[in-house]
C-alpha cells in the first residue's frame, strides 16, 4: 500500500456510491449482452414483447457498458486521482451529488428505461435518445467544472501525465459528444454518417482510452514505487492520441458514399494511431520491466492494468490493420469486429477501470477487500475473453469468407451458429467473473481508519522545490494543449464538414429528376419503428462499393438516396443481409409472415419475432406492422426509379443447357437439402404450400407438389422470382444447388394417373362429366379451351393457370376445390362433389402438353410465373 | 488537407523531440512530473537517486545500463 490517503469523507463517499454504481452497471449491462448473446443461436428465448426484442438490448448492452459500468468507475477514479495530481480538491460536493444523479438515475436508469420502451436512436454508441443525450452532455459539462477547475487552478507546469489525460478526456468528450449525437439527426443520411463514424471512434478514443490510460500512468507508478519510464514520450503519445485519433472515424464506412478523400486520411490516420499506442504502452512496460519485482507483479489491480495495456497494444494494431481497406474490404460487417469491440472495451478499457478502482479501494479505510477472490475474478476474465475473441474472430472469418462466396445469405447464418453458441458460454464465464470481482469487494480483511494515512487533496500544491519551471516551457504544454483542442475542431472540419459540403454539392448534382425520395407518413413511422427496435443493427442499409457486395446486394448506394433519412440507419454489423435493395423484392405478405415469425419463411433464420406488432396471427397486422413494411418496401425504391439498380447475373442464366438429372439420387439429396433450407418455410417440407408461413401469404404459396410446371419456368422462377407473388429470386444459390433444387421441385409432384379401382366411373364418362363441369364453372377464368385466357382472365389478380403447360394432380386439384387459392382470385368450390372434381381433374390433364391456340401461347410466354393460380 | 493536419501535428511533435535532444534543461524538466507525481504518493527518492535520474532521463539510464 503504497498511496494510502484518508481521503476526506466527502470524496470518499463519491466515490463508493459511484464505484456500487459501476458494479450495478457493469452486472447489468453484461446481463443485457448475455441475453442479447442467447438470442443469437435460440431467437425465441424471452421474445413476443417489445422491450425484450434483440434490439433494444443491445442498445442497453452497450451504452450501459459505456455510462453505467465504464463512466461509473472513471468518474470514482477522477475523484481519488485529481485532488493528488492537483494537490487540489474538486470544486464542488454538492456539485459531485448531483453529477452522480444525474448521470446514473436521470441518464442510465432513464435512458435504459426509455430504449426498453421504444425510445432510441440507431446510432452506434449514441443509442440513447436524444433526450437522455441532452443530461448526459449536461453531466459531461458538469464534469469539467467539478474536475477541471483544479487543473486550472493548479497550473499546467510539471503536471503529471495521467493529470493530461483526465483533463483531455473530459475537455474532448464535451466537445465531441453533441457533435455524434445530435448532427445525425440534423443531418441528412450520407452527411449524417461522416458525423457518426467520427463518434463511433471517439466514444472510444476520446472519452474510454485516455482515462483507462490515465489509470495505468497513476497505477504502475504507485505500486511498483518507480517513476515511468519516460515522461517526454508519454506526452508525446498524450499529444498523439488527441490530435490523430479524431481523424479515424470515417474508418467505419470504408468503402461507402462517403468521398474517398475522406477514407484514404482515416485509413492513414489509423496506421499512425497504431504507431502511437506502441509509444504509449512500450513506455509502460518498460516501467514494469525496469521495477520488476515478483511481490509487485502479483498485485492483483497491477496485474489487471498491465493486462488491459497488452491488449490496448493488441487491439490498436488489430483496428489499424482493420482500417486498411483491403482487409476492410473482407471483414468488415462481420463478427471479426465484434470481437475486436470486446477485446477493446473488456480487454483493455474494463480491466483498466477495474485495475484503477480494486487499486483505490485498497486504500479506502473501513471497507472490505479479498485479494483472493480478485485473483479468480482476473482469471475467469482472461479466460472467458480470451475464447470469446478467439471465437468471434474465427466465425467473423468465417463469415468473411462465405460472403465472399456464391452462396446464400443463410450460409452464413447457419455456419456462424455453433460459434455463437461458444460464445454465449464465454459469456458466462464473463459475467460469472464479473460478479467474483464484485464480491471481492465486500468480503475479505477490513482496513481500518488507522491505515489510511494523508489526505491527497489538503497537500498543498507543488511548487517546485528543486527546480525553478521556466515559464515558457509550461507556456508550451499549454499552447500544446490548446492546439490541441483546435486540431480537434479541425478534425472535424477536414473529416465531417468538409465531407458534408462536397456530398451536398454532389447530392445536388447527381440527384436524378424525378425520383421521389420523400417517405409517406407511414414509411416515416415504419422508419422510427425499424430504427428503435435495432433493425439496423442486424440489416445494414448501404451496399458497399466491394464486388462481393455488389454481386449481392446489387448497385452501390449513392449519396444522393439518402438524402431523406434523418438519422441515417447504415449500420455497422450484418447478421441479417443488407436491405438497401430490397424494394420489389419481396411482397408485403412475406414481409408480414417474416416479421411475425421469420422461421415462417427462412427455415434456418435467426431474427427475432416480432409478434408483438400482430393482433395473434401473421394475418392480422397492426398498423405498426403495416408501416414498417411500408417501410420496408421503400428502401431502395428511388434507386430502381432511376434505373439504377444493376441486376446481378443470374446464375440460372447459364441453366439453358439444363439435363434433368432426377435420376441421380446424389443431386437430389442434394436439392432436398437446398430445398428444406431456403424453400420449405413456405412451400412446406411436403411441397404442398400449406406451411404456416406458406398459408399467410397472398397469394399464397404455390402447391409444388400438386402441379407439374415445365422446367424453364422453374428456373425463371428462381432466377427471377415470381412477380406479384412472395416468391423473392434465388439466383445467389451458386449453380449445383440451383441445379439441384430445380431438379428436385422438378421431382415433387405426383401426377400418376388414377388406378382403376380409384375412378368414380369409367374414364369416358368421367371425361364427359369433366369437360361439362369444366365449361360451367371454369371457362369465364381459364377459357374455353384451358389456355388460361377466359374473358374474366384480366380481371383476376394473377393470370389464370394455362393447363396446356401445367399437369394437375388429382391431389392437387382436390386441395383447390376444397381451399380455393387464398390471394389469386381462384376461389373455392365447396358445391363440387368428390366425383365431379374427379372428372374435371382428368379433363385438366387431357388438355396437357396438348397445343393450345396460338394466342394463348403468346400471352402465357410473357408469364413469368410459376402456374398462374392453380 | 488531412494530409496538412498529419504534417502540422507531425512536425510539432518531432519539434519537442529536437528540442529535447538539444536541450538539457528541457530534458530535465520533461522528466520532473514523474517525480513530483511519486511525491505526492509519498514516495521519495533518495535525493541522490533523485538527481541523477533527473540529469539524465530514466530511459537513457537503462539504455546506457545495457550497453
Amino acid at each position: 500500500m503504497t498511496d494510502r490517503h484518508a481521503l476526506s469523507p466527502a470524496a470518499d463517499t463519491l466515490i463508493r456510491v459511484h464505484t456500487y454504481a459501476a458494479f450495478a452497471g457493469l452486472l447489468l449491462s453484461a446481463l443485457f449482452g448475455l441475453l442479447v448473446s442467447i438470442k443469437f443461436h435460440a431467437p425465441g428465448f424471452l421474445g413476443g414483447h417489445g422491450w425484450d426484442t434483440w434490439g433494444r438490448l443491445r442498445y442497453d448492452h452497450t451504452q450501459g457498458i459505456l455510462y453505467a459500468w465504464l463512466g461509473n468507475a472513471f468518474i470514482a477514479f477522477l475523484y481519488y486521482a485529481v485532488p493528488i495530481l492537483t494537490g487540489r480538491t474538486f470544486t464542488s460536493v454538492r456539485l459531485g451529488w448531483l453529477i452522480f444523479w444525474m448521470w446514473n438515475v436521470v441518464a442510465v436508469l432513464g435512458g435504459w428505461s426509455l430504449v426498453l420502451a421504444g425510445s432510441s436512436q440507431p446510432l452506434e454508441w449514441a443509442e440513447f435518445p436524444l433526450v437522455i443525450s441532452a443530461v448526459i452532455e449536461a453531466s459531461f459539462l458538469l464534469l469539467v467544472l467539478q474536475f477541471a477547475l483544479p487543473f486550472w487552478k493548479r497550473g499546467a507546469s510539471e503536471l503529471y501525465v495521467a493529470g493530461w489525460y483526465l483533463l483531455g478526456s473530459i475537455t474532448f468528450t464535451t466537445l465531441a459528444y453533441p457533435i455524434g449525437n445530435l448532427l445525425p439527426n440534423i443531418l441528412p443520411g450520407a452527411m449524417g454518417a461522416a458525423f457518426s463514424g467520427l463518434w463511433i471512434h471517439d466514444a472510444v478514443g476520446i472519452f474510454i482510452t485516455p482515462l483507462a490510460t490515465a489509470i495505468a500512468y497513476f497505477v504502475i507508478p504507485a505500486v511498483t514505487r518507480k517513476p515511468i519510464y519516460s515522461h517526454f514520450y508519454s506526452m508525446i503519445g498524450f499529444w498523439l492520441l488527441f490530435l490523430v485519433y479524431p481523424l479515424n472515424g470515417i474508418h467505419h464506412y470504408v468503402y461507402s458514399a462517403l468521398p474517398m478523400s475522406a477514407q484514404h486520411a482515416s485509413e492513414v490516420a489509423s496506421i499512425y494511431q497504431g504507431i502511437d499506442v506502441i509509444i504509449v504502452v512500450t513506455n509502460l512496460l518498460l516501467t514494469i520491466a525496469v521495477a520488476a519485482d515478483g511481490n509487485v507483479l502479483r498485485d492483483i489491480p497491477l496485474r489487471l492494468v498491465w493486462t488491459s495495456m497488452v491488449l490496448y497494444l493488441i487491439v490498436s494494431i488489430q483496428g489499424s490493420i482493420q482500417a486498411v481497406m483491403a482487409f476492410n474490404s473482407f471483414t468488415h460487417f462481420t463478427d471479426w469486429v465484434i470481437g475486436h469491440s470486446h477485446l477493446a472495451m473488456i480487454g483493455f478499457a474494463s480491466f483498466a477501470a477495474m485495475g484503477g478502482l480494486a487499486h483505490i479501494w485498497q486504500r479506502l479505510s473501513n471497507v472490505r477487500s479479498s485479494v483472493r477472490l480478485l485473483a479468480w475474478s482476473y482469471w475467469l476474465l482472461v479466460i472467458a475473453l480470451a475464447g470469446m475473441v478467439l471465437d468471434l474472430t474465427g466465425v467473423g472469418l468465417v463469415q468473411a469468407s462465405l460472403w465472399q462466396q456464391h452462396v446464400p445469405w443463410i450460409e452464413s447464418v447457419r455456419a456462424s451458429r455453433p460459434y455463437w453458441i461458444i460464445r454465449t458460454a464465454d459469456g458466462c464465464l464473463l459475467l460469472a467473473g464479473f460478479i467474483v470481482y464484485g464480491v471481492s469487494f465486500f468480503v475479505g480483511r477490513r482496513h481500518d481508519a488507522a491505515e489510511a494515512t494523508a489526505v491527497a487533496a489538503e497537500r498543498a500544491p507543488h511548487t517546485s522545490d528543486s527546480f525553478r519551471v521556466d515559464r515558457w516551457i509550461s507556456t508550451a504544454f499549454s499552447a500544446t494543449f490548446g492546439a490541441g483542442v483546435l486540431f480537434f475542431l479541425l478534425s472535424f472540419t477536414a473529416l465531417a464538414i468538409l465531407p458534408a459540403i462536397q456530398m451536398h454539392k454532389a447530392i445536388e448534382r447527381t440527384t436524378p429528376p424525378g425520383v421521389h425520395l420523400a417517405l409517406t407518413p407511414a414509411e416515416r413511422h415504419g422508419q422510427q419503428l425499424y430504427a428503435r427496435n435495432g433493425c439496423a443493427y442486424c440489416h445494414t442499409e448501404q451496399v458497399r462499393f466491394t464486388p462481393a457486395d455488389e454481386w449481392r446486394f446489387g448497385a452501390p448506394t449513392q449519396a444522393w438516396e439518402t438524402q431523406d433519412e434523418f438519422p441515417q440507419m447504415w449500420g455497422t454489423r450484418r447478421i441479417g443481409p443488407d436491405l438497401a435493395r430490397e424494394s420489389g423484392k419481396r411482397t408485403d405478405d412475406w414481409h408480414l409472415a417474416h416479421l411475425y415469425n421469420p422461421r415462417f419463411t427462412v427455415p434456418e433464420s435467426m431474427m427475432p419475432s416480432y409478434r408483438w406488432l400482430f393482433n395473434g396471427s401473421a394475418d392480422k397486422p397492426t398498423q405498426d406492422a403495416l408501416d414498417l413494411v411500408a417501410y420496408l418496401r421503400n428502401l431502395g425504391r428511388p434507386a430502381l426509379q432511376a434505373s439504377a439498380v444493376r441486376q446481378p447475373e443470374p446464375a440460372g442464366a447459364e441453366m439453358s443447357d439444363h439435363t434433368p438429372a432426377s435420376q441421380v439420387s446424389t443431386v437430389l439429396d442434394e436439392g432436398k437439402a437446398v430445398y428444406e433450407a431456403n424453400c420449405s418455410g413456405c412451400h412446406g417440407v411436403d411441397g404442398r404450400g400449406h406451411s404456416r408461413g406458406g398459408w399467410v401469404l397472398r397469394p399464397v404459396a404455390f402447391d409444388l407438389a400438386g402441379f407439374r410446371i415445365p422446367p424453364e419456368r422453374v428456373w425463371r422462377a428462381l432466377t427471377y422470382g415470381v412477380p406479384g407473388t412472395a416468391m423473392p429470386a434465388w439466383n445467389d444459390l451458386p449453380g449445383s444447388q440451383f441445379r439441384a433444387v430445380a431438379d428436385y421441385v422438378l421431382s415433387l409432384p405426383d401426377t400418376s394417373p388414377l388406378r382403376p379401382g380409384q375412378q368414380w366411373a369409367p374414364e369416358p364418362a368421367l371425361m364427359i362429366a369433366g369437360k361439362r363441369v369444366f365449361d360451367t364453372h371454369c371457362t369465364r377464368c381459364h377459357g374455353i379451351n384451358g389456355a388460361g385466357d377466359g374473358p374474366d382472365a384480366n380481371r383476376c389478380r394473377r393470370s389464370p393457370a394455362n393447363f396446356h403447360q401445367i399437369e394437375v394432380s388429382f391431389a392437387g386439384v382436390s386441395d383447390v376445390v376444397r381451399n380455393g387459392v387464398p390471394g389469386s382470385g381462384m376461389p373455392a368450390w365447396p358445391l363440387l362433389t368428390p366425383s365431379e372434381t374427379q372428372a374435371v381433374t382428368l379433363y385438366m390433364r387431357s388438355l396437357y402438353q396438348q397445343p393450345a391456340p396460338p394466342h394463348a401461347i403468346a400471352g402465357s410466354a410473357s408469364e413469368p410465373e410459376e402456374g398462374g393460380e392453380q | 488537407m488531412i494530409a496538412w493536419i498529419i504534417g502540422i501535428i507531425t512536425l510539432i511533435l518531432l519539434l519537442f523531440v529536437i528540442w529535447r535532444k538539444v536541450s538539457k534543461s528541457f530534458r530535465d524538466r520533461c522528466e520532473q512530473p514523474k517525480y513530483l507525481f511519486l511525491e505526492s504518493l509519498g514516495v521519495r527518492l533518495p535525493k541522490d537517486q533523485r538527481s541523477t535520474q533527473t540529469q539524465c532521463p530514466q530511459e537513457e539510464k537503462h539504455g546506457s545500463h545495457h550497453s
